[in-house]
């Protein structure tokens, strides 16, 4: 699915929705969200919109100094950054594989040091930088739940190229 | 004589492996940083397996130094302290777990204390002056935040950042822009070559009617405005970019401190955590708060950064009320003020 958002706001309506849609079904409260782009793409942006759809009710922060902030609710959110990191190892000695088990939602920035520990489902969403405000929403699914969250948010989702 | 109250502390939240003897709180009798910036300018970034290895590798040589610069044995200490966050978990865990265990052999009393609240205790060590009511701006790699600290363990948050802390903005940008880490030094002494009104970088938030801050939108303009050069084929000056990033940083962070100063009576501004010791923030604060007759603190250099004398003032003022933390205190990355 593609999608090209022309500002910040649409952005974060997307990432909401599909929050809420996640929030609604129980069966996505083990989500997996990867997301890649660049310093400025507007990752952790999506994440916010993200936590406003699955109402954590707090104000979401960069992750990038504390590598992973962890929001309870129900379903809770583990929101995750390893810009700062540079090894499979330094992931692994986190205890990535304790939180990727754990029922909450997991949104993961600069995920490449942890492809080796997911299991297979997982949605990932790549941000592509086209102008200062337009950005363009690359999202794949992988796996059974994640191809099903997948096909909600593509009938839901009315912000289309 | 009257009897002293000594205690020592170790932080090791993040950097820095750190341990200080305090005397009744302000008065320093060690203050020991193993500093680990050579490890962490060689990967770019704060590596926090590395970090968490070099913390254990270092706090027992870090202490037993605090010990012998404060001319003290483990059992003329009244008690124990230690950052339990926020932080890195692993580092945190080095540190904490270090003072429980000292705390639980000696039979003495262990305290937690936040890091947070640690950089605005800094300010009282060096300047004991410091009247309060005050504002305290607390900006560092993590946190942008802005206190109203009425007295000694009475203080409220008035706002804090959005989204990116600015430390981190600093971070980000000097890695953009290939300087490499820790990000505040570098755009500094870049900025001081530049001009800082070459480029009007946005500054998010500055009006809004909050104490609120962010510095997300500020760290895109900035990447926008370096594609665009690219793009033109337009060389880039690196100085110029450094100094109009760090002008728009600290107009955000003074205009918001000082909206704070206008509508709290308070009788001194304090700046506090790692980016405390960026000498042209300092520079803007003086200049103005000049009228408002206001006085001005930062922490000593030394006080900026990490290190545990702060953290063994807070626990002096949590010993004298009592405040003291159980032992199955656990490591809080997240931990708020």
């Amino acid at each position: 699915m593609i999608v090209v958002t022309k500002n910040v706001e649409e952005t974060k309506i997307l990432a909401k929705k599909m929050g809420t849609i996640i929030k609604k079904n129980i069966i996505f409260h083990s989500q997996t969200l990867l997301l890649t782009g660049d310093l400025g793409a507007g990752k952790t942006l999506f994440v916010k919109g993200l936590a406003e759809g699955l109402e954590i009710g707090i104000n979401i922060t960069s992750p990038t100094f504390n590598l992973i902030n962890e929001y309870k609710a129900n379903p809770g959110l583990l929101h995750m950054d390893f810009y700062r990191l540079d090894s499979v190892q330094e992931v692994f000695n986190l205890g990535i594989e304790e939180y990727l088990e754990k029922k909450a939602i997991k949104a993961i920035e600069w995920p490449q040091l942890v492809y080796k520990f997911l299991i297979n489902d997982f949605i990932l969403i790549k941000i592509e930088i086209i102008s200062s405000t337009k950005r363009k929403l690359l999202i794949k699914a992988h796996g059974e739940i994640s191809q099903k969250l997948l096909k909600r948010i593509d009938t839901d989702v009315d912000i289309r190229d | 004589m009257k009897e002293t109250i000594k205690i020592l502390a170790i932080e090791t939240s993040c950097d820095e492996t750190a341990a200080a003897v305090s005397d009744d709180g302000l008065n320093i009798l060690s203050n020991i940083v193993a500093s680990q910036i050579d490890w962490h300018q060689r990967y770019g970034g704060v590596v926090p397996e590395i970090a968490s290895r070099k913390h254990m590798e270092f706090i027992k040589p870090v202490v037993e130094e605090a010990l012998i610069k404060a001319d003290l044995k483990l059992d003329q200490l009244d008690a124990i302290a230690a950052t339990y966050g926020p932080g890195l978990v692993g580092s945190l865990l080095v540190g904490l777990s270090y003072a429980k265990a000292l705390a639980f052999a000696l039979g003495k009393p262990f305290i937690g204390v936040n890091h947070i609240v640690g950089h605005i205790y800094a300010n009282f060590i060096s300047k004991k002056e410091i009247k309060t009511p005050l504002i305290c701006l607390t900006v560092s790699g993590g946190h942008t935040d802005l206190l109203f600290f009425k007295e000694y363990g009475d203080y409220i948050i008035l706002g804090r950042t959005q989204d990116d802390a600015a430390g981190e903005a600093f971070d980000k940008i000097a890695r953009y822009l290939g300087l490499g880490y820790p990000g505040g030094p570098l755009i500094e002494k870049k900025a001081k070559k530049g001009n800082e009104n070459a480029i009007d970088f946005p500054r998010p938030f500055i009006d809004k009617d909050n104490y609120n801050f962010s510095f997300s939108g500020l760290k895109t303009a900035v990447i926008n405005y370096i594609h665009n050069q690219k793009q033109k084929n337009i060389d880039l000056n690196l100085n110029n970019i450094a100094a109009s990033f760090q002008k728009a940083v600290i107009d955000i962070l003074v205009n918001k401190t000082l909206k704070a100063v206008k509508e709290h009576n308070v009788k001194s501004v304090i700046l506090a955590g790692g980016v405390a010791s960026n000498k042209r923030l300092q520079e803007e604060f003086k200049k103005r708060l000049k009228d408002s007759n206001t006085p001005f603190y930062h922490p000593k250099l030394e006080l900026c950064t990490d290190n545990a004398a702060m953290i063994s003032t807070v626990a002096y003022y949590k010993y004298i009320n009592g405040e003291f933390s159980e032992l199955n205190l656990n490591a809080d990355p997240n931990l708020k003020i």
